[in-house]
Parts: C-alpha cells; structure tokens; sequence
C-alpha cells in the first residue's frame, strides 16, 4: 500500500458524514382499506389514534378510501393522485386473495409502495373485528433501519417525526454478514491482502461509519429535539433474524425503512423480505 | 597528459573514462522513470562496476601489502589489533546515512501516533473553508512539514489532505493549483533546516554548518519565497475568496464535520510522539552544543529517538523495519562509493578545475553562477549526487582551507539554494514534485512534462532570482 493512499484514507476516514435535521410535515393522510365502509371507518381511526403524533403540531387532514372490492390498482393509484396524500396508510394484502399466506405483500401494496413517491404505512392485517391490533397503540418505541445509515437524513428525520413525545428511537444499522463473509472468503485467496488484517480493519470500519454518523444525530437532536432518546444499533448479522431479534429486544412499534432503489424497479433488497416476515409490527416504507 | 591533484597521479584517458562512467549514472538517473529502474539499482550496478574499474587499474587504495595501512580505514578492537575494512566500507559517509536512517524512522512511528494528520486537519477547521485562506495554511504546513519531516512526507501528507478537503468543498477546480504550489514550496521548505533534504544535510555536513546557524541563515528567504508564492500562485490559479454569507455557512459547515480525533488510536501515545517530536527537533537544534551529544552527531539523535519511540511499537518493530526507504538508503550507500571512485579517479578535480575555470573565475558573479548551474543541473537529474559531489568538489578548493571566518560560505550556500530549487523546474526535479504530479494523476489531472514546465517555470524562476540576490546580498 502506497503513503499517499495511506494519508488519503486517514483524511477520508476524519472527513465525516453529518446528519442535518429537517421538520417533516403530514398534512394529508390517506388511509386506504378493502373493508366495508363500516369497518374500514373504524380501522381508520385506530389508524387516526395510533398516529396521534401527527396532530401535535398541526391539524392532519385524515382521509378514508374505502376501496370496492373489484377495484384495480388503476382506481387505487388514481385515488392517491386526486387525495396527493403525505402518508398512505394501510394493511398488507389489500385486495389479496393469499392474504394468509406470509410470502408476499400483495399486489396492490407493491405498486402503491414502488409507482407512488408517497411514504406507505404497512399496517398489520385488521383482526378478527376488523380492528387494528390492540399492540398498535402508540408510537413510543420506534426503529430506523437500513444497511446504510450513513446520510440517510430523510429516513431518520421520518423516524423523529413519528417518535411520541419521550419515546425512543433506535437507529439501527445491519451489515450483512453473510455478504461480509463472502468478501472475506475471496479476500482469504489473496496472498497480497493479509486475510485477518483485512477482516478486522474493513468489519471495524464498516460498524465505525454509521456508529460516528448516529454520534451526529445524537448531537444535532440534543439541540433540536429535545424529548426523543435515541439508541445505537450498528451491527453485523443476519438481516432479517437480527431485525426481528431487535424488535424483540426493543418493544419496538414502528420500523422505518428505505423501499426505493433509484436502480431498479422493484423494492430495496432488505426492505421486502422485512416487509414480509415483520407482520405484527407497522412498517414505515419510504 | 594526466590529471593530478589529489592522492596520485591518475592518466588523463582513465579520468575521462571515469567521467564517462559518471555522466553515464546521472543519465541513467534522469531516466529512471523511462528505464523503469530504482534509483538504488542503478547506483547499485555502476558503483560495482567503478569499483570494478578502479580496482583493476589500481586506483583504489587497496593494500596488500602487511604492514602499515596507509589509505585503508582501519578501525582498531579493545585488544588493540588493527582491522581493515573492505575499500567500499569507508567510502560511505554513515553519518549521512544514520541521519536518514533515524529521522526517517522517526517520522514514520511519529506520523502513527495521528499527529500531522491531526494538525492538518485543524489547519483545515482554521480556514473555515474559504479558499485563500486554504490555500494559505496549506502552504506554510507544506514549508513547516518539508522543513521538519521531509519533502515527500510533507507533499504525501498535504497532498492527500488537500485532495480530499477540495473535493470536500466541491472547490475541485482549483485542485491543480494548490497541488502545483504545494509541490513547489516542498522544495522552499526544503531549505529551512539542515535535515530538511538531503543536498542540506550532505552541503551542510562537509561545509561544517550547524543546524542553527543553518536555520538563521535559510528563513528570511523562507519566509520571503513562501509569501511570494502564495500570492502568486493565488493570482495565476484564480483562487478566490467566499463572496456570500451563504457560501461562507455552507463552507463552514463542510470543513467542521473533519475529525482531527479520527486518526488517533491512542491519546497517550498521541502525546508522548507530540513531546518526543518537539524534543526531537530542540535536540538536533541544539547537538552542537550539547555535552556529549555533539561528538555523537545528529545521526547518533536521530537514531536515538527512533528507538526511544519504537519502545512503544516494541513486540512489532519489525512491521516499522519494512517501512523504511531501503530503495533511498542504498541510493546514497551505492552513491557515495560511486563518488569515491570518482575521487580516486581525479573526475572530482577535473570537474573542480573546470569550476575553477569557468565559474570561481568569475569572481562577483561567481556564487550566483554556480547557483544557477546547479539548479538547471538538479532539475534534470537528482539533487543528491549533485550535492554531493560538489560538497567534495567545493571542499577542496583551497579557499575552503583557510580560517572558518575568510571561508567563501557563499558557494556552499549557492549549492544548497540551487540544488533545492532546482527541483521546482520539471516534474521529475525532485521526489515531492513527482509526488505532486501522482497527485494529480490519481485526480484525473492530466498534467505532462511539459505542461508542468509551462506552470512551474515562472515559480521556479521567481524563487531562482530571489536566491541568488539573497546569496549575492547578504551571504558573501
């Protein structure tokens, strides 16, 4: 390794990624459900409950589409378009027939999630009264998670924003270790890369961005945000084990998730599979 | 017809012969990029081959005779017995190396530690981000770094920041003009001490100069050319300062999220390397007069602070072992037999006497045109054979004979500020302008030869100008 890569890596590692705060807003909120229109009201306001949060600072403007049951994805994007929400609220499976089968979201929820800029709350399915699940009563704990936290401003400043006044908010950042491991084992065929070194030196590095990046969100919402407490996550696992295990572990009510890839169609790679298996929990997808 | 002077009388042919060996080197070592071909190897292979030479035709002084040794080294054990050494051995002047050896050591288990990483960064945090300012700092860390580490270090450590802060502020622009200064004042900087480059410490060795006296005399004209050059470099590159509130806030912003505290693994370590680099540079400044010190030398300091720091790295001191410029040390190992030879050869006196002729003759003008003459000659080949054979060629004259006080310091002087600033010419002038151009490379800056020529000349010739009017001034 040269000196001049040398000293260009140690002034890249100091140069570092700053989270600035921005105030989010939900003035209109769409809650979108397949029920009948008496049911569907009620959902939609334990929906309305739930998300007390949004009202604090100004007066949301809730709106309810109840959806018939021949409707099309057509009619549902449509609907979206003339309410233009800042939230669409709603339950995996809409209009799905396989709404018992955990392995997918549901047509509807997967257009309205990837043809829409609107952020989409995935709701658990309504229980047995059509009801929301009783566990989703505030939101006092709540998880950001991604595999790059490190500038992810707009997900964390969505977390803040749906944080009840003295919540938590755990800011968490998995690594894939099976991908980790994969570079390890090419990097161990290598004679010129020295395989432990390089283990210890890229995994340390690879923790250090995001925990240094959530140092500046400690500090920037210490100013700003005075009544959220905010833990560090940055670790290396599975990503869907280790998320559901931190769920556990946290008592957490919300997980907020980046679903966009500017390079490709489909959701984020680790936002589906979430989506899929978190079913008791509402997942904010952006 | 021969050449004399000197031990013995050497036939005119076999002088000439050996010059032809020389010019052979230093064009070899003006080729190094093109032959692909480190500096040591190419030493390495004509110091062999002049030993050879000088060996068969019986010019080295080589005794095989019993009996006493007349200009074999001979060092003497505790019994008393007398030891040779083989003809090379003494031909190295180690106390050249050792300095090398030491402070680079040094320097390397210091740079560890985060501190000029740390200082470079807080440099950065001062200017807020705004250009002048930048490019400000930048430029006297690069004289202070050059001066007290050593130019390549200084270039690799400013280099790299300088690339990374720029881009930082999106100033990516103006990348080729900080690196192009930057890489200039290395050499400037270069001349602040005696252990700031090699031609100093070689000059500054044979010429007797102390490290104060060296330093008393280099930084009004430091201080002078830096100044300059940024102001220059600042016109000619259009670096600008920050018009609008907002671009001053945004710039701010930028260069606050550094962390000096990044590269710091250890904070006591951190400033043990603080307190042992200022001692460091306290004691080489003060060798000459310190007890006992002074008849060890600097290399003796140099080594010894290596070791005292290395006690902190003490169960992987061989991971710092492998770092060390063995390509550079066997450079001037292999250097120095070569000038030997030279020596024995009368090629030394013959070029001397062409000095003589051509130079010294001019009298007033004497000391301006040998400054000149070794600048453009170190701009095209390395600076160190160039020191160090004039520090022979300068030495014998038979000025340099009389009382250290009606010595003509000048020519040394003259060496010293051509030998530096002759790098500032081309790209491949010095080791720390090859340095800046990698920069540049690795930044998508095409730069050519004769690109670099094109923006480095007026510089270069400005710092010239200054130096021989500083020399003709206030230095004869």
């Amino acid at each position: 390794m040269s000196k001049l890569d040398q000293f260009e890596s140690a002034f890249k590692s100091a140069s570092k990624a700053r989270y600035r705060y921005s105030t989010l807003e939900f003035e209109r909120v769409l809650v979108v459900t397949d029920l009948d229109e008496e049911a569907g009201r009620r959902f939609a306001d334990d929906v309305k409950a739930f998300l007390s949060v949004l009202d604090i600072r100004h007066e949301t403007h809730w709106t309810h589409h109840c959806a018939r049951p021949e409707e099309d994805v057509v009619a549902l994007l449509e609907a979206v378009e003339t309410e233009r929400p800042d939230l669409i609220c709603t339950y995996r499976n809409l209009h799905g027939r396989a709404r018992t089968y955990p392995f997918s979201l549901g047509s509807h929820v997967d257009v309205l999630c990837q043809a829409t800029s609107t952020p989409v709350m995935l709701l658990p399915f309504p229980n047995g009264s059509d009801r929301l699940d009783e566990k989703c009563e505030m939101t006092s704990n709540i998880m950001v998670l991604t595999d790059h936290l490190t500038g992810s401003d707009r997900l964390i400043d969505h977390g803040v924003r749906f944080t009840s006044s003295g919540g938590k908010l755990v800011l968490a950042h998995l690594e894939d270790d099976a991908t980790f491991e994969r570079y390890m084992d090419i990097i161990s065929k290598i004679p010129a890369i020295e395989t432990e070194v390089a283990r210890k030196r890229i995994g340390d590095q690879l923790l250090k961005e995001p925990a240094d990046f959530i140092a500046t969100v400690v500090e920037t919402l210490s100013d700003q945000v005075a009544d959220v407490t905010v833990f560090k996550e940055v670790r290396m696992g599975h990503q869907v084990d280790d998320c559901k295990s931190l769920v556990g572990e946290h008592d957490i009510r919300l997980v907020v998730m980046n679903t966009k890839d500017d390079e490709q169609l489909a959701m984020h790679g680790l936002a589906y599979p979430l989506a899929v298996e978190l079913r008791e929990i509402p997942l904010l997808l952006l | 017809m021969s050449a004399s002077g000197g031990h013995h009388e050497v036939p005119a042919h076999v002088t000439y012969l050996f010059a032809g060996v020389l010019v052979l080197m230093v064009l070899s070592l003006a080729l190094e990029e093109k032959i692909h071909a480190k500096k040591s190897l190419i030493t390495g292979v004509f110091a062999v081959v002049s030993l050879f030479l000088g060996a068969a035709m019986g010019l080295l002084p080589i005794d095989h005779a019993e009996g006493p040794l007349n200009d074999v080294a001979w060092v003497k054990n505790v019994f008393g017995e007398t030891l040779k050494l083989p003809v090379y051995i003494p031909a190295i002047d180690w106390g050249v190396i050792s300095i090398i050896l030491g402070s680079s050591l040094f320097v390397d288990v210091v740079s560890k530690s985060g501190l000029f990483t740390w200082i470079a960064i807080k440099l950065t945090k001062a200017s807020r981000g705004v250009p002048t300012l930048l490019l400000t700092y930048y430029c006297v860390m690069t004289v202070v770094f050059s001066a007290l580490l050593n130019n390549v270090t200084a270039m690799l450590i400013v280099g790299s920041l300088t690339a990374v802060s720029l881009n930082k502020l999106q100033k990516n622009e103006l990348l080729l003009g900080f690196l192009l200064i930057e890489g200039l004042l290395t050499n400037v900087g270069g001349l602040l001490t005696l252990i700031s480059s090699v031609p100093n410490i070689i000059v500054g060795n044979a010429a007797g100069i102390e490290f104060i006296e060296f330093f008393l005399v280099a930084s009004p004209y430091v201080v002078v050319a830096t100044a300059a050059t940024i102001y220059l470099g600042a016109r000619r590159f259009g670096v600008r300062s920050l018009e609008t509130e907002e671009e001053k806030k945004q710039a701010l912003e930028m260069v606050q999220s550094f962390d000096e505290n990044d590269g710091i693994e250890s904070r006591s370590f951190f400033w043990t390397a603080t307190a042992l680099f200022i001692l460091f540079i306290l004691t080489l400044a003060t060798t000459s007069i310190l007890p006992v010190v002074h008849e060890l030398g600097m290399g003796y300091v140099a080594l010894g602070f290596a070791f005292a720091i290395l006690i902190r790295f003490k169960a992987e001191v061989d991971r710092f072992y492998q770092g060390i410029d063995w390509d550079l040390l066997l450079f001037f190992a292999a250097l120095f037999v070569v000038i030997n030879v030279m020596e024995h050869a009368q090629v030394l006196a013959l070029i001397g006497s062409g000095l003589k002729t051509y130079v010294l003759s001019l009298g007033e003008a004497s000391s301006s045109a040998l400054l000149a003459a070794s600048a453009v000659a170190s701009a095209v080949t390395d600076n160190i054979p160039l020191a160090a054979m004039m520090a022979k060629i300068i030495g014998g004259l038979p000025e340099m004979a009389k009382p250290a006080a009606e010595r003509p310091m000048d020519l040394w002087w003259a060496v010293v500020f051509g030998a530096n600033l002759g790098g500032n010419i081309t790209p491949i002038g010095s080791a720390s302008t090859v340095v800046a151009v990698t920069v540049m490379h690795k930044h998508d800056l095409p730069v050519s030869f004769a690109r670099f020529v094109k923006l480095a000349v007026p510089f270069a010739i400005m710092h010239i100008v200054l130096a021989i009017g500083y020399v003709v001034l206030f230095l004869r």
